[in-house]
C-alpha cells in the first residue's frame, strides 16, 4: 500500500477580494482525493452515519439507478487512480472490492442493493472522504434527490432534500444573477467533461461537520476567541468540489472534499497568509456576513499581521 | 392592514407588449379581479379567467360574471392545468391573485413551463408561510407574528428564515444562540 498524500488546495490567488467561481475542467478526471486524513475521516463519517443517519443520508427510491451509476463511477476512479489502495475484481455482476487502507473486502451483486449493507450511494460514500450529492435533471432543472452529507458547511440535507437548484440557492446579496448563471452552466455539463472548483470560508473550532442542526454546539466558539487562541481555533476551510455528469441516468454527481487548516498552520506559508490577509481586509461587509465572518474578521486580520 | 395585505390589493400592471391576458384567482379573490377582467378586455387582447381551488357552485350569485371562466379545483399536480398553461401562445401574461401557498404552486408550474418572471405578476394574500421547521429536532411549528419561534418539541428559540421547502411546506428555523448579538447568529 502506497503512503497517502498530504494535500491542502489553497484557493486564493490574489491579495485582494475579487469574486471568482474559479471553475475549471477537472484534469485528470478523478473527483476523489485520498489523503493522509483518510482513516480518521472515514471513521468520523461512519460514526456520524451511525448516530445521525437522518441528517447524513437521504435518497428517493427512484434514484437507485443513479446511485448504482455513482457507485460504479467512484469505485472505478478509486481503483484507477489509487490502484495500490483499492482494487476491484468483477465476474459478470459479481463484484469484489478491496479497500486496502481499511483492510476491508466487500462482495456484492452489481444492481442488487440487497447484497450491500446499505443503499449504493451510502455504501460507496463510506469508502471516500468526499461528501457525495446527486442532483437529478428533469423539467429543465436540477433536484437534490440523493446525498450523503457528513461534513456540511452550514447547510442541511434534511431540509434541502428534494429541492430544485434555485430553491436551494437563494440569490447572494452581492450578485443576484449568479445563482441562475451557475444553474444554466450545470444543466449543460456534459458526460466525460467534469469540472472542479474551490470554495472557502472560515469558522472557529476544528471540526469538519458544521451542520445548522448543531449550531448551538459549534456556533458559540466564535465568541470566545482571544489573542491567545485565535491561531489554533480559527480554521480556514476549503471545499474542493467536483461536478460530473452520469451518462446513464443524466444525473449530476457532486463530490465535496473538505480541508481544514488553522491560522497557525496556514501562516507558516507566508504567501498564503499574505493573500488571506489581503482578501479579508478588502472583503465587502455583505460577503463577510454571508460567510459568517463578522464576529471575528478583525481578530484574524490582527493575528495574520502579528505573524509577519 | 399590513403592507403585504395592501400590496395584495394593488391592481395589476397591464403589460402593453403582451398578446394575451390570463387571470388566475382563488375563490376569496374572484370578486376583486372582476374590474381587472374588464380593464384587460378593454386592451383589445384576449382575456381568460381562471378560478382555482373552487367549483362554479362556490361562486354563488357572482357565477354569472364568470360564465366563461375555467374552474380548477386542484392545480398542484394537475396535468390538465399544466397543459392549459403550457399551450398558451407566446406573449401570454399571467396574473395570479390567490393565497400564498396556491400562488407558489401556480408559480412553480409556470416556472417549469418556461414562463419568464417578467411574464408573471402575483398579488398573493394571507401569511406567506405557515410553518417553521426546527433545524435542531425537525419538528414543525406554527409561525406567529414574531421573528422568532420557540420550538414546541425541543424548546429552542428559532429565527424564522425565508428559506422555504415545498416538501415540508415550511421555512427553515435556525437555532438562535443565547447571549449573542442577533446579527452574529446564523
Amino acid at each position: 500500500m502506497r503512503s497517502l498524500q498530504r494535500r491542502f488546495p489553497f484557493p486564493l490567488e490574489e491579495t485582494h477580494y475579487a469574486y471568482s467561481n474559479n471553475l475549471k475542467p477537472l484534469e485528470p478526471a478523478c473527483c476523489l482525493q485520498v489523503t493522509d486524513q483518510y482513516p480518521n475521516e472515514i471513521a468520523l463519517k461512519r460514526r456520524l452515519l451511525a448516530t445521525h443517519r437522518e441528517r447524513c443520508f437521504r435518497a428517493l427510491p427512484d434514484t437507485l439507478p443513479a446511485q448504482w451509476e455513482a457507485l460504479d463511477t467512484v469505485l472505478h476512479q478509486l481503483t484507477t487512480y489509487y490502484p495500490d489502495n483499492f482494487t476491484l475484481q468483477t465476474q459478470g455482476d459479481k463484484w469484489t472490492f478491496h479497500n486496502h487502507v481499511q483492510n476491508e473486502t466487500e462482495q456484492f451483486t452489481f444492481g442488487d442493493e440487497r447484497t450491500l449493507p446499505s443503499e449504493p450511494l451510502n455504501w460507496i460514500g463510506q469508502h471516500v472522504q468526499e461528501d457525495l450529492i446527486l442532483m437529478v435533471q428533469k423539467d429543465d432543472d436540477l433536484y437534490l434527490e440523493a446525498g450523503q452529507l457528513c461534513f456540511p458547511s452550514v447547510w442541511s440535507l434534511t431540509f434541502d432534500f428534494g429541492m430544485a437548484f434555485r430553491e436551494i440557492h437563494q440569490p447572494v446579496p452581492w450578485n443576484p444573477e449568479l445563482g441562475e448563471k451557475i444553474r444554466r452552466f450545470l444543466l449543460r455539463v456534459e458526460a466525460g467533461k467534469p469540472w472542479t472548483r474551490l470554495n472557502w470560508t472560515m469558522h472557529a473550532g476544528r471540526r469538519l461537520d458544521i451542520p445548522p442542526e448543531t449550531f448551538d454546539e459549534w456556533g458559540p466558539k466564535r465568541h470566545f476567541l482571544t489573542e491567545a487562541n485565535v491561531g489554533t481555533e480559527v480554521q480556514f476551510r476549503v471545499e474542493e468540489q467536483c461536478i460530473l455528469r452520469l451518462p446513464g441516468s443524466n444525473a449530476l454527481l457532486f463530490s465535496i472534499h473538505t480541508y481544514l487548516k488553522c491560522l497557525q498552520e496556514l501562516s507558516q506559508h507566508k504567501d498564503w497568509a499574505e493573500k488571506l490577509h489581503g482578501v479579508l481586509s478588502t472583503l465587502p461587509e455583505s460577503v463577510a456576513e454571508y460567510k459568517g465572518l463578522t464576529a471575528y474578521r478583525q481578530q484574524v486580520i490582527h493575528y495574520l499581521e502579528s505573524c509577519r | 392592514m399590513t403592507e403585504l395585505e395592501a400590496f395584495s390589493l394593488v391592481p395589476f400592471d397591464l403589460q402593453s407588449r403582451c398578446k394575451k391576458h390570463v387571470l388566475i384567482a382563488d375563490a376569496p379573490r374572484f370578486a376583486d379581479i372582476l374590474p381587472e377582467v374588464h380593464r384587460m378586455s378593454a386592451s383589445g387582447h384576449p382575456v381568460e379567467s381562471n378560478i382555482v381551488g373552487a367549483s362554479p357552485e362556490d361562486l354563488g350569485g357572482a357565477r354569472s360574471e364568470f360564465v366563461h371562466a375555467r374552474y380548477w379545483p386542484e392545480v398542484e399536480g394537475s396535468e390538465t392545468f399544466r397543459k392549459y398553461l403550457g399551450e398558451q401562445p407566446m406573449g401570454t401574461h399571467l396574473y395570479i391573485s390567490a393565497a400564498w401557498p396556491r400562488t407558489r404552486s401556480i408559480l412553480r408550474v409556470a416556472e417549469t413551463l418556461g414562463y419568464a418572471s417578467e411574464d408573471v405578476q402575483i398579488r398573493p394574500y394571507g401569511s406567506k408561510y405557515q410553518q417553521v421547521f426546527c433545524i435542531s429536532c425537525y419538528a414543525l411549528n406554527a409561525i406567529g407574528d414574531d421573528a422568532t419561534v420557540t420550538c414546541h418539541q425541543c424548546g429552542r428559540e428559532l429565527s424564522v428564515s425565508n428559506h422555504y421547502s415545498r416538501r415540508l411546506d415550511a421555512v427553515l428555523g435556525h437555532i438562535v444562540l443565547k447571549n449573542c448579538p442577533r446579527k452574529e447568529n446564523l
